[in-house]
C-alpha cells in the first residue's frame, strides 16, 4: 500500500488548501486498500468523518482497527445501516441520522460532525460513490457530489470519493472524475 | 474444488462478518458450493442458505454430496421473494434468518451461505439483485454473522462483478 501513501502525500502537497480526490481502487482488496488511506491521514495529523455506503459501523470500525487505524481521530455517518433499516448501534463516534435521510440532511450531518473533530487538518471519506447509486438517482448523487466538492473548497478541508477500479467508466463517475482535483488510481 | 486450506488462509484473523465471494467455472460450481459449506460444518457450524434456486432441488443435490441437511436450514428466495427492490420483502427474508438465529442455542456458530449471484441475476436482473444483497449483506454483518456468496462466471455476472468484488472481504476464484 506504499503507492497510496506516496499518491495521497503528493495530492495534499499540492492542493495545500483542500482538494477533491477520486481514488479508483481495484475491486479485490478494496476495503484494506481504503483503510490504507485513512490510515496514512490519521497518521499525519488529518481527522475525519467516514461516510460508509458499504459497510455497517461494527464491521467497519473492526476491520479499520485491524489495519491499525487510530479511529478515536474520526466520526462514521453509518448510512449502510440506515439505507437497511436496522437500528444503529449507541456509540459516541456513530452519528445517529433519520431512516429516510435525505441528500440535504446528510450533507449537513457531514458538516456538523466536521465541526466536532477536534484536528486542524480535517478529511471526508466516502465509501462509495457507486454504493450511494443504488439507493439513490443518479441525479441525486451527482447533487451529493457536487455539493460536497463546493463546501471542502470554502473550508479547505481535503475529500476522497472511493470507487471500485472497474466501475470508473460508469457515466457519472465519469462526470464526476472530470470535476475532481486529483484522480488516484491504484491497480 | 475449493481447499479447505484455501478459505481457511482467507478468512484467517478476520472480524466476525467477513464475506468471501466464491467464482467458480460454471463446471465447478456445484462442488466448490459444496466444498465450501462441508468446510463449515466439519467446524460444528450450522448453515443458513439464502437458495436463489428451488430450494427442494438444491436440498436434492446437497444430498447427493452427503451433507448433513439437519445442519443446514434453508431460506428459499426463489419462492418468497418476488420483488427484490421492496424493502419489506427484504425484511422477511431477515426475519427468517432472525427465526433460525433465536431457535439456536447460545453460542452456536452459524454462517450465511448464499447460492447463487447467478440465479438471482436471472431472475430480478443486475440493479435489484445488487440493491438486495447490499441490504442482506449489511444485515449480516451487523450479526455478527460470517459466509460464502457463491457467483459463476458468466456474461450476466461481469455486469455486477465488480459491485460485488468490493463489498465482500475476499475473493476466491475456482
Amino acid at each position: 500500500m506504499a503507492n497510496i501513501k506516496q499518491r495521497l502525500e503528493g495530492a495534499i502537497k499540492k492542493h495545500q488548501k483542500g482538494a477533491v480526490i477520486m481514488m479508483e481502487l481495484p475491486a479485490e482488496g478494496y476495503f484494506e486498500a481504503g483503510s490504507a488511506a485513512v490510515k496514512f491521514l490519521t497518521g499525519k495529523s488529518f481527522g475525519g468523518v467516514y461516510v460508509s455506503f458499504q459497510r455497517p459501523f461494527n464491521n467497519v470500525i473492526s476491520l479499520l482497527k485491524d489495519e491499525g487505524v487510530n479511529v478515536n481521530k474520526m466520526l462514521f455517518i453509518d448510512m449502510a445501516t440506515m439505507l437497511s433499516g436496522e437500528k444503529l448501534v449507541d456509540d459516541p463516534r456513530c452519528i445517529h441520522l433519520s431512516s429516510d435521510v435525505n441528500i440535504d440532511d446528510l450533507v449537513r450531518a457531514i458538516y456538523s460532525s466536521l465541526d466536532r473533530i477536534k484536528s486542524d487538518k480535517k478529511f471526508i471519506f466516502i465509501d462509495s460513490l457507486t454504493t450511494i447509486a443504488l439507493y439513490k438517482p443518479l441525479s441525486e448523487t451527482m447533487r451529493f457530489s457536487e455539493f460536497l466538492m463546493r463546501e471542502v473548497k470554502k473550508r479547505s478541508n481535503l475529500l476522497i470519493f472511493n470507487i471500485a477500479q472497474d466501475l470508473k467508466q460508469k457515466r457519472f463517475i465519469k462526470d464526476i472524475a472530470l470535476e475532481v482535483d486529483e484522480v488516484v488510481s491504484l491497480k | 474444488m475449493i481447499k479447505a486450506t484455501e478459505l481457511q488462509r482467507n478468512i484467517e484473523g478476520k472480524p466476525k462478518g467477513w464475506m468471501v465471494l466464491l467464482e467458480a467455472d460454471p463446471k465447478n460450481m456445484v462442488e466448490a458450493g459444496v466444498s465450501a459449506i462441508k468446510f463449515f460444518l466439519e467446524k460444528s457450524h450450522h448453515g443458513i442458505v439464502l437458495s436463489a434456486m428451488n430450494s427442494n432441488k438444491l436440498l436434492g443435490i446437497y444430498s447427493s454430496f452427503g451433507l448433513d441437511l439437519k445442519k443446514l436450514t434453508v431460506i428459499d428466495i426463489s419462492q418468497n421473494v418476488r420483488d427484490l427492490e421492496n424493502p419489506f420483502e427484504v425484511a422477511n427474508v431477515v426475519i427468517e434468518v432472525n427465526k433460525v438465529l433465536r431457535g439456536q442455542k447460545k453460542g452456536q456458530k452459524r454462517f450465511v451461505y448464499l447460492n447463487s449471484i447467478n440465479d438471482m441475476l436471472a431472475a430480478h436482473g443486475p440493479e435489484s439483485s445488487l440493491k438486495f444483497l447490499h441490504g442482506i449483506l449489511t444485515r449480516i454483518r451487523i450479526r455478527e454473522i460470517s459466509g460464502v456468496v457463491l457467483a459463476t462466471q458468466s456474461t450476466i455476472y461481469d455486469r455486477v462483478k465488480s459491485e460485488l468484488e468490493q463489498l465482500c472481504d475476499r475473493v476466491i476464484k475456482v
